[in-house]
């Protein structure tokens, strides 16, 4: 053997090295055996010499043939055995091991259970860190992956490249790798987490630990160890040894050296106190996310983040009156409005904007504020000025060009602090505002016709009132100029006469000069109506007066009444005379009632009755009260009544005014004559029975 | 002239004075109240030759009056005066019965042509 000679001449240098150094032939028997490898294993030479070194020495069986095999690929392995010494005791040997000749294989091992003494000593140093790492609920483990990788290249030499999808396909072999995954050890919150108290029962394979849900993470880290990765990372679901699961945060580390000796430390950091808090949020979300989509009003979220950075530039830069940076600055509303992002609706949006989808509702918010730049203008203002919501009545653009009206409520909630994100609720309030706009229509249209109509029953009112001085002044000039015909006339007749004249006269005069104005006589415009409805609209058109004064007003209606051929108008204004009248009647006392009823006299006349609960008319004024200029009121015109009397007069119907019984209080009552047409429907307006 | 009097009946005094003043001027004898209740309490026991009312009084109207009149079966014959103009007060005025309806200021000529109707003169 050319050699033989240098290693006997080296048996001495052997002796010398405090390494063991172990020479064997092909079949792995110990051919030399030096002092060190003496000291270390507690064999001696002679009791080596021959032997098979694995089975003298126990060197664990799945490391055996991953030696061999590196040995007939390489010629060479490295790594950490542990192995039996004579007396029984286990040590750790990192191991260097090289085929020097085709029959010779020179391992070299250095004792290292001292070294790992030592790293539990420093370990111990290192206690606090580790508590830290307690602290943050991290479990480590120390897995033995030897064999595992032993698997994993008999897979590879059996001609398998693609070891993901392998894994994948086969959970079997998968559950094999984990099951000879051992676990050589594992800290205290490891034991508390996944065991029952006892590490030492744990000191076994990984497979009670890993349920079958969370293999392909496994199979992942595996292929991440393969390839060459420095670590894994995944969130998983593993399983304490009496079943309680847990979701985990699993990460791997693969350092060269550490994989060289076929170990692995994972770290599981517990997340389910972290998933729950998750969930829980997850939750109102979804609470907040059915809110935001099953509201009746429309709903749009939108990122202000820009705008907020800007406002605290311009914030930090002094500016403090945003109204008026507005003004200096003509572009900036484009910019802003620009600059805030919707960025999400809900259907009731989409159908405020008519839109197709919500889609078209995404991007810049100018968009659907085309028609409110004070609105928003204003909103920016309240924002800067740090309030937390802007409440405002707005006009939108539709996408098909509509108008409409909107209850315009901005929020922004200060939890997002800068970054805020804004929702906006918007209400179509259209239906609201053009019933307003309506009543305000009617109110001014009403006071208008009331007005012409006022004037045009005053002309006739002031007609009686002029004519009557005028016939008398006629009958007296007339009468005059007959006596003056006589042969002698009656001077003393004639005096009389001429001083009634001029009595008449001036009553014309007084009663031209208490009319400041006048205006043409209104033509009363005769349709259908229902009384009903007309006492309807009175009573709208009072309802804030009716307010005021606290006032208790009922209705009482009578359905299906024959209809009224008369003017609208005009039938208004006599109901808002005698409402007006009854109030001012009850004013200042208490519980002041108003009561309006409706009711078929016979089939060819309806009445209204207006009632009040107010002290009643005087007896000796009774008959006087629809007089002209006949008032009780200061400052009253005293033709109220008169122009409602000739109304209702003019439409053929009577009103009279008489006491309740007891003092109860007074009753106008008018009665028109039911039309000749079919009973008219009555709006369903008319239909309630409402208390103001 | 002779023969019963003449009622004129008229809320408004001058009204009635001057309408008094002519009619006796005129040769009749006149008698005047201020509301058809009045004449009707006090004047049924005064017969008369005819009445000349105005219409639109406070109480009873004029036509009210006509109306009573008529249910009593008393005919004696009315002429009505009245200040006011509407085509519908006019119109019902005109149908009651009445010989005739004046509207005021009317002149001595349309008196005496209502009473010439009435056959009073």
């Amino acid at each position: 053997m050319p050699g033989g000679a240098s290693v006997e001449m080296g048996a001495d240098i052997f002796d010398l090295v405090q390494n063991s150094i172990v020479l064997c032939d092909r079949g792995g028997r110990v051919t030399r055996w030096n002092v060190a490898s003496e000291q270390i294993y507690g064999w001696n030479q002679t009791k080596a010499l021959g032997q098979p070194v694995h089975d003298l020495l126990k060197t664990r069986r799945e490391i055996v043939p991953l030696m061999e095999q590196g040995l007939r690929e390489s010629g060479h392995w490295e790594g950490d055995v542990e192995r039996r010494a004579a007396s029984g005791v286990v040590k750790t040997i990192r191991l260097k091991c090289v085929l020097s000749s085709p029959t010779e294989i020179v391992e070299t091992g250095t004792d290292i259970t001292d070294q790992g003494r030592m790293e539990e000593a420093l370990s111990r140093a290192e206690h606090r860190y580790t508590n830290v790492f307690r602290a943050m609920a991290v479990s480590f483990w120390e897995l033995d992956f030897t064999a595992v990788g032993g698997m994993v290249e008999q897979l590879r030499r059996e001609g398998e490249t693609e070891l993901a999808a392998y894994l994948a396909a086969n959970p079997e072999f998968v559950r094999k790798l984990i099951r000879a995954t051992q676990v050589i050890d594992v800290n205290d919150l490891s034991v508390s987490m996944f065991g029952r108290g006892d590490k030492k029962e744990m000191l076994a394979g990984l497979e009670p630990y890993w349920p079958e849900a969370s293999f392909p993470v496994y199979a992942a880290a595996v292929v991440a160890a393969v390839e060459g990765k420095p670590h894994f990372a995944a969130e998983t679901r593993l399983s304490s040894i009496d079943g309680r699961e847990y979701d985990v945060w699993f990460t791997a580390c693969f350092p060269p050296e550490m994989l060289a000796r076929g170990k692995l430390l994972i770290g599981i950091l517990d997340i389910s106190a972290d998933k729950r808090a998750k969930a829980a949020l997850e939750m109102s979300e979804q609470r907040y996310r059915s809110l935001f989509h099953v509201l009746p009003v429309a709903m749009l979220q939108v990122d202000r983040r820009e705008l907020a950075d800007v406002f605290t530039t311009l914030h930090r830069d002094g500016v403090r009156d945003l109204k008026a940076y507005f003004q200096e600055h003509p572009g900036f509303y484009e910019y802003a409005a620009n600059s805030i992002q919707v960025i999400e609706v809900n259907q009731r949006a989409i159908e405020l904007f008519r839109v197709r989808s919500a889609d078209q509702l995404i991007g810049s918010a100018a968009r659907v504020w085309r028609e409110a730049r004070e609105t928003i203008q204003a909103a920016m203002v309240a924002r800067f000025s740090g309030a937390a919501r802007f409440e405002a009545e707005m006009k939108i653009r539709t996408f098909d060009d509509q108008i409409r009206d909107a209850l315009y409520v901005a929020h922004f909630p200060e939890a997002y602090g800068r970054e805020a994100l804004g929702l906006i609720c918007m209400l179509d309030i259209s239906d609201r505002v053009e019933a307003q706009a309506k009543l305000s229509r009617m109110q001014a249209e009403f006071a208008h016709a009331a007005r012409v109509s006022m004037l045009g029953e005053l002309t006739a009112s002031i007609a009686h009132e002029v004519n009557q001085p005028l016939g008398a002044i006629l009958t007296s000039g007339e009468t005059a100029i007959r006596w003056l015909d006589r042969p002698e006339p009656d001077l003393g007749e004639l005096r009389a006469l001429a001083t009634r004249t001029v009595s008449d006269a001036r009553r014309a005069g007084d009663v031209i000069r208490r009319i400041r104005s006048m205006a043409s006589n209104g033509e009363p415009e005769l349709i259908e109506l229902a009384l009903n409805d007309v006492v309807e609209e009175v009573m709208t058109f009072l309802g804030p007066e009716l307010k005021r004064q606290t006032l208790q007003a009922t209705l009482d209606l009578a359905p299906g009444l024959p209809s009224v051929r008369g003017d609208r108008v005009q039938l208004q204004q006599v109901f808002a005379n005698l409402a007006v009248n009854a109030l001012q009647a009850m004013a200042g006392q208490g519980e002041p009632r108003l009561l309006i009823r409706t009711a078929m006299i016979d089939p060819r006349a309806v009445c209204a009755m207006v009632e009040d609960n107010g002290p009643g008319i005087p007896p000796g004024q009774l008959h006087r009260l629809f007089q002209s200029f006949f008032t009780t009121k200061k400052g009253g015109m005293g033709i109220g009544l008169a122009i409602c009397r000739s109304i209702v007069e003019a439409h053929g119907g009577r009103l009279e005014a008489a006491n309740l019984p007891g003092g109860a209080g007074a009753q106008f009552r008018f009665t028109l004559p039911a039309s000749q047409a079919e009973s008219i429907q009555s709006s369903p307006l008319a239909k309630r029975r409402a208390d103001a | 002239m002779v023969g019963l009097p003449i009622s004129v009946i008229d809320d408004d005094e001058s009204t009635r004075i001057a309408l008094a003043g002519l009619l006796r001027l005129l040769g009749f004898e006149a008698r005047t109240y201020g509301s058809a209740e009045e004449f009707l309490s006090i004047g049924a026991l005064h017969p008369c030759c005819c009445i000349i009312s105005d219409v639109h009084m406070s109480g009873l109207s004029g036509i009210d009056l006509k109306r009573r009149l008529d249910e009593s079966g008393e005919c004696t014959p009315v002429i009505l005066i009245t200040g006011r103009s509407e085509p519908r007060l006019l119109a019902e005025a005109a149908a009651s019965g009445a010989i005739c309806v004046l509207r005021k200021p009317f002149d001595t000529e349309s008196l005496l042509a209502g009473l010439r109707q009435a056959n009073v003169v």
